[in-house]
């Protein structure tokens, strides 16, 4: 084998070996969400924050569509609560959810229980098998999924 | 063996395409006779499931905007009649050629569309009304729009106002009811038309963009997003100070504008009041050069409890007086425009009681209301 050939093979080791390291297996994805609003410390994370804190799973979902037949998946990702927690938000009426195309929702606190900002659907990574409805999305159990904003990039907590 | 393989790949396309039955049938009703046949269904399979076509959307494309009956004759000479708005959920044209209409399959020979009278009453279409606020703000229509500016005066600011889901028929009713005594006070709205479907996120790029959605592109529900230069692009474009109140989300992406959504923020199941309250926050700073409000709630309620229910009865009372709290606050020399982007019809079942999405007169016809504030 040529000298080349070796550096190649060291190197895809190399990746494989912190890629392993990493240990949730989540692409590489250049993502962020932003907590921001009224909060005591605005919050940035990335894709791989995300991916590396611990993952609630919400198993059959009923996914209310207002077009098309409902569905019922599973979805996985951190906690929304634990994350606004990190940020300082204290008692608010609503967040203001925005994704990277523009579309914004207004979503009231009551609406948000046991909500999680979603990496896998059904056992698969949004990045991989939907990346138009990915990254990341806002995946809120208890509400129709008008208020599942996909390609999530900012939360704003309204007070 | 490159040539041998592409030689194989021809003569298989061409045996695929010479095994697709041809069909042909002939449609009247739409000016002069028109031929639909696979190609024509060809143009439209998007629109379908692989098997078939929503025969409203052909039959848009070829020109059909109120469509009050259809008349099928089949090879034998016999006839299908049925009332479009009984039928045009469950009407759809298969790839063989077939027609299925409420489950009924019929072979087509000649098709016969009638249209509603009320095709005739329409005096103004959604798609003139960015013209028309361009012309009033004294800039340029968006680049798409093929809508008629008509004549309306300079003004020193434009007011959209949106009642979503407000058709003309059920503003007939609501003043015939005495229901609506803010509206009844401006003189009688125009007879407007949406464009197809008349849904909020088709028809409100139909209204941006000032053409039709087979021109805009978003010609379905799910899109919520253009790329093309809106009403709102060539308002920012010119420095103008533009201000839009939603409700507790965008309908359709407004790019460009100062966004204020209005969430459910005090839990009494409605937006309006919380867009109304937002609305008149904006206003108390000074009117914007361009300002969108949409109230919600009429098309919420149809949905819910269907037209003329209560809760629907009670929403229209509740608009009407805030478009009079509104009129109230706006200054001397502002163009105002209310209008809806489509209206409602009763349905049963679906979990619904109300639905809009259909070439008939209660979903296409709109009121169009252009004012002056002296």
């Amino acid at each position: 084998m040529k000298k080349g050939s070796w550096m190649l093979l060291f190197a895809g080791l190399l990746v494989t070996l912190s890629l392993a390291a990493c240990g949730s297996g989540a692409p590489q994805v250049d993502w962020e969400l932003e907590i921001s609003g009224d909060v005591e410390t605005p919050m940035t994370f990335s894709y791989q924050d995300l991916a590396e804190m611990e993952q609630v799973d919400l198993t059959d979902i009923l996914m209310e569509k207002s077009t098309g037949e409902d569905e019922v998946r599973s979805w996985s990702g951190p906690a929304l609560e634990g994350m606004l927690a990190q940020a300082g938000a204290g008692d608010f009426t609503t967040i203001t959810a925005l994704a990277a195309d523009g579309y914004a929702i207004e979503v009231a606190a009551g609406e948000l229980e046991n909500a999680i900002i979603a990496l896998k659907d059904s056992g698969e990574w949004i990045a991989d098998v939907s990346p138009d409805k990915g990254p990341v999305r806002l995946v809120t159990p208890d509400t129709p999924a008008n208020r599942w904003v996909f390609q999530i990039t900012e939360i704003q907590v309204n007070q | 063996m490159k040539k041998r393989f592409q030689l194989l790949a021809l003569l298989m396309a061409l045996l695929i395409t010479a095994c697709q039955p041809a069909w042909e049938f002939s449609l009247f009703g739409l000016g002069e006779e028109r031929l639909v046949n696979r190609q024509v269904w060809e143009s439209y399979a998007d629109f379908g499931d692989g098997d078939k076509v929503p025969l409203e959307q052909i039959l848009y494309g070829l020109g059909a905007r109120i469509i009050a009956e259809i008349t099928i004759t089949d090879p034998d000479g016999k006839q299908f009649s049925f009332v479009w708005e009984e039928v045009c959920a469950e009407a759809w044209i298969e790839k063989g050629g077939s027609l299925l209409i409420s489950g009924l399959e019929i072979v087509p020979d000649q098709v016969e569309i009638s249209l509603s009278p009320w095709e005739e009453e329409v005096e103004i279409e959604i798609t003139d009304l960015a013209p028309a606020a361009s012309a009033s703000l004294g800039i340029a229509p968006p680049e798409l729009a093929a809508g008629q500016s008509r004549e309306v005066p300079p003004a020193d600011a434009v007011l959209l106002l949106f009642l979503d889901g407000f058709g003309y028929l059920r503003y007939q009713e609501s003043l015939a009811a005495g229901l609506i005594p803010e509206l009844a006070k401006l003189d009688p709205p125009l007879v407007g038309l949406t464009t197809y479907p008349p849904v909020t996120t088709v028809s409100t790029a139909s209204l941006l963009l000032g053409t039709e959605p087979m021109i805009h592109g978003v010609e379905t529900r799910g899109i919520r997003k253009t790329d093309q230069e809106t009403l709102f692009d060539v308002a920012a474009a010119a420095d103008l100070e533009i201000s839009a109140v939603e409700g507790e989300a965008l309908a359709f992406i407004l790019r460009g504008a100062e966004l204020t959504l209005s969430g459910d923020k005090d839990g009494n199941g409605g937006t309006d009041d919380n867009v109304l309250g937002n609305a008149l926050s904006v206003l108390q700073e000074g009117m914007p050069d361009l300002f969108y409000i949409h109230f919600h709630g009429i098309d919420d309620q149809g949905h819910e409890v269907g037209p003329g229910a209560p809760a629907e009865i009670e929403k229209i009372r509740e608009v009407d007086a805030a478009v009079g709290q509104i009129l109230e606050q706006l200054p001397p020399g502002t163009l105002v425009i209310i209008f809806a982007d489509h209206g409602m019809h009763r349905v049963e079942g679906d979990g619904r009681l109300g639905n809009h999405g259909h070439l008939i007169s209660r979903d296409m016809l709109i009121p169009v209301w252009i004012i002056t504030i002296d």
